[in-house]
């Protein structure tokens, strides 16, 4: 996987668009959320624990499944927003599997974009898993000044 | 806005229903996944212990390293799953590992592509050796990355646990 910062960047990036700006919190939960439910319960349990919990948890990084996951965070958001905030979070996971999906992995494919219809993994190969570190300075200086400037400028302006 | 109103009030109902839908297809990828990692770790098993042929295609296998020669390596194939890294490791049967493999410290764990020959001979074709710095970065990264989220949330949400629901705050927090 590309580390969670740069996952998180795709999802906050596009949330800093003007006309989508209030739901940046969604997009970039959904930015990170594949990896929420699979890696950090991998880490734990399959890792450290050893219990064989990858395969179950590695569902969360096909669309279908982003799908009902996405509607059930949608259903803890209140009323109003629900709609769009499902429309975020499905969104941002969206970005998350297609960018893992652009990954070479040194085996062969890890992710089942197509389940639960096929168990085919797939991979496109455009980059090493590792690739995301070299960008990680990047990635902080662009999401650092997208998080500061808008607030400075508003202030400056007063 | 039937739909809507549906919606809020099966609220809980929908959720549980959706967290179980989840729970099946997990179950299913589960069984799917661990059959063929059964089949492919028992072939492996009878392949090294030579009481099978060994497959033909080219595979990726988890090895230690056991001792260095100048032109090879000796290696522990892993054939386990589990917590305790050490009981992992096929000790019983040993791997030459020919094909210019790094010279790298006993103990080192790689990942190793390339084809069987024979219960005891591995042709190298490429190696990984992720050193241990890249992981810790990439885990402070991410937990780096983990807690912007929270912040982000917290600037944007509140949440309300009589009722369950997260609520929008100001939005220009966001």
């Amino acid at each position: 996987m590309p580390d969670l910062f740069a996952h998180f960047a795709s999802g906050y990036l596009i949330g800093r668009i003007p006309s989508i700006r209030s739901w940046s919190a969604f997009l970039t939960l959904g930015a990170i959320l594949p990896d929420l439910l699979t890696r950090i319960p991998e880490i734990i349990l399959d890792r450290f624990l050893g219990i064989p919990i990858y395969h179950f948890v590695e569902i969360f990084h096909s669309p279908l499944c982003l799908l009902l996951t996405s509607f059930a965070i949608s259903l803890l958001i209140e009323h109003r927003a629900r709609s769009k905030a499902f429309l975020s979070i499905f969104l941002g996971s969206t970005i998350h599997v297609v960018l893992d999906l652009m990954q070479k992995q040194f085996g062969s494919a890890i992710y089942m974009p197509f389940f639960p219809f096929s168990l085919d993994k797939v991979q496109w190969g455009l980059f090493h898993f590792n690739a995301s570190i070299v960008f990680f300075p990047l990635l902080l200086i662009l999401v650092f000044a997208a998080w500061i400037l808008p607030d400075a400028l508003r202030k400056h302006r007063r | 806005m039937r739909a809507t109103y549906f919606i809020e009030r099966y609220r809980f109902l929908l959720f549980f229903t959706t967290i179980v839908a989840l729970v099946l297809l997990g179950f299913y990828s589960a069984i799917a996944g661990m059959k063929t990692d059964y089949s492919f770790q028992s072939d492996l098993v009878d392949c090294l212990s030579g009481t099978r042929s060994c497959p033909q295609n080219t595979i990726v296998l988890l090895a230690q390293v056991k001792s260095n020669g100048s032109e090879s390596i000796t290696v522990n194939i892993k054939t386990k799953r589990g917590s305790r890294w050490e009981d992992l490791f096929d000790r019983d049967h040993s791997v030459l590992v020919i094909g210019r493999p790094p010279q790298t410290k006993v103990g080192q764990v790689l990942a190793l592509r390339g084809v069987l020959l024979s219960n005891d001979r591995f042709l190298l074709e490429a190696y990984q050796m992720e050193s241990k710095w890249t992981r810790e970065i990439k885990y402070l990264i991410s937990l780096f990355a983990l807690v912007l989220t929270a912040i982000l949330w917290a600037r944007s949400c509140r949440f309300c646990g009589k009722r369950f629901l997260f609520f929008l705050k100001d939005t220009d927090n966001a």
